[in-house]
């Protein structure tokens, strides 16, 4: 349970980014909402590099909405960076793509994902799927 | 090349004889020998009729008889004539039905058997050449088949990453539309909204389009895996998924017990899903749709019968619905993409199977599918 925990966006549509803090907005989600915008950058966020050295302005979140299909480093390449560090072991991230391809869904969940999500096309359902992920991931799931 | 299998003293004879006219020759001392050498390539074949009294002749039998399709080796007999003719007859019965066989008969002229041979290797060299015209083909089928393939795996590869392309802006379209919509429709007059709600019902039908090229393309391409699929859960699964196919809405009477058959469960799922959907959605308007299930056993095959009460389908379209974007109901009255038909037929091809309609004008529609069944 955090329910003040960071939340980090790793998007790069400023559409898909503006569609969630929306969503975020419609269901009332207290939670801060940090957007990266590619997998590289990602992984200096959780690395703690660079601009992102300061972990009171940049603290680790307590979920990651993570896209697959990134400029450079892709949402894979993140799950695989992860995965390989102990630190992270409960981190909760939440792939949230437009694939459906069974190689993608395994891949991912084989990488250490912990859900996976196919972007909904109405604002509608992405007001839905935030509001389970705050109810169950952020408001009942135990990391700590 | 020309291979003999000679008896007695005339073996000498027949090789100069031959290298006169300018014949390249091997003696053989037996059939299994003409045999062997006749694996490695062989112009002719000549032998005496002595040489075939030997139980080993069903050495040559076979080897004649397992040539490959291009392959007829011309056999030409010496015969003595005389007391021995019943040999020749034998071999001639014998080798008959299997031979490309001549039979010269001693005392010959030179002329007689250089003539018989020349025609002999002037069919052979023929047989050579349609062999290494095969062989071009093959090679040529080979590449383009390689060469077709790679463009067919490009082109999947190009009309997914097109469809997942789509489906970004589409999202931007539909999403700011419906804010739009939900936070300045007060600023909207009638027309405005009106035109609103059509680039938003656009959108989704753009959305659904998308969609469905995407799992006909899945469907196309996925690796499958053959498992017994228990039909009776199957269908209450999608049942349960779908809230158009459950009272108050339609009704799906399933006639249990449904045989078993042998699919990939996934594909089977949305091959069901299509088709119970199309069974409900076209009924005429203030109809409730009423769609029965069965299955009959066709020796080790099993067919999945799906009859509706709806608007049925007139006999000169039913080759044409299972193909791609080829719908029949004009206009809006029934929602649809022209791609789920599409999805069944390649879906069931893949698993082995078969599929189609019995269906009239007005009195419902009767579609089946057909896959191997399982005693599991």
């Amino acid at each position: 349970m955090n329910p003040i925990g960071t939340i980090l966006l790793v998007e790069d549509n400023p559409d898909d980014v503006f569609f969630m803090r929306r969503a975020c907005k419609s269901v009332c989600l207290q939670n801060p909402l940090h957007v990266v915008e590619d997998g590289n950058k990602a992984i200096d966020y959780l690395a703690g590099n660079g601009e992102f050295a300061d972990r009171t302005a940049f603290p680790l979140p307590c979920v990651m909405l993570l896209d697959l299909k990134l400029p450079g480093k892709s949402g894979l390449d993140v799950l695989g960076w992860i995965q390989g560090r102990p630190e992270f072991v409960t981190s909760v991230v939440i792939v949230l793509t437009t694939s459906r391809e069974p190689r993608d869904i395994q891949e991912a969940y084989r990488l250490g994902a912990n859900a996976y999500l196919v972007k909904p096309t109405s604002p509608t359902q992405l007001a839905e799927i935030v509001s389970s992920i705050k109810s169950f991931w952020i408001d009942h799931n135990v990391v700590q | 090349m020309l291979l003999l299998a000679p008896t007695g003293a005339d073996s000498a004879n027949s090789i100069s004889v031959l290298k006169t006219a300018g014949f390249e020759a091997v003696v053989c001392c037996d059939l299994s020998e003409v045999v062997t050498r006749a694996v490695e390539g062989v112009g002719a074949m000549l032998l005496a009729e002595e040489s075939l009294r030997t139980p080993d002749l069903v050495v040559l039998t076979e080897f004649l008889e397992k040539q490959s399709s291009w392959s007829d080796v011309p056999l030409i007999v010496i015969t003595s004539g005389g007391d021995t003719t019943h040999i020749s007859l034998r071999a001639y019965q014998a080798l008959g039905p299997a031979a490309n066989l001549s039979l010269v008969e001693r005392p010959f002229r030179v002329i007689t058997l250089v003539s018989t041979l020349r025609a002999a290797l002037r069919s052979r060299r023929r047989q050579y050449e349609v062999r290494d015209l095969l062989e071009q083909l093959e090679e040529k089928v080979r590449e383009r088949t390689a060469r077709l393939e790679q463009t067919i795996s490009e082109l999947e590869a190009f009309s997914y990453s097109m469809s997942h392309d789509l489906r970004a802006p589409l999202r931007a379209m539909r999403g700011y539309s419906q804010v739009l919509l939900e936070e300045y429709s007060a600023k909207l007059d009638e027309d405005g909204q009106d035109y609103l709600n059509r680039i938003l019902s656009a959108s989704e039908r753009l959305d659904r389009l998308v969609q469905d090229v995407l799992r006909y393309s899945r469907s196309a391409r996925e690796t499958i895996e053959f498992i017994t699929v228990n039909l009776e859960a199957l269908i209450a699964s999608v049942i349960v998924e779908y809230p158009a196919l459950r009272p108050p809405n339609a009704v799906i009477d399933v006639a249990v017990p449904l045989l078993k058959v042998r699919g990939h469960e996934a594909s089977l799922t949305q091959v069901i899903s299509n088709l119970l959907g199309n069974a409900v959605k076209f009924v005429k308007s203030g109809e409730k749709p009423h769609v029965r299930v069965w299955t009959t056993k066709h020796d080790s095959r099993v067919r999945i019968f799906f009859r509706d009460n709806g608007i049925g389908i007139a006999p000169e379209h039913h080759s044409k619905i299972f193909k791609m974007f080829e719908r029949l109901s004009a206009g809006s009255e029934y929602e649809g993409t022209g791609i789920g038909l599409a999805i069944v037929a390649k879906a069931v091809e893949r698993m082995g199977g078969k599929v189609g309609v019995e269906s009239e004008v007005g009195k419902g529609s009767t579609f089946w599918i057909e896959l191997e069944g399982s005693e599991e």
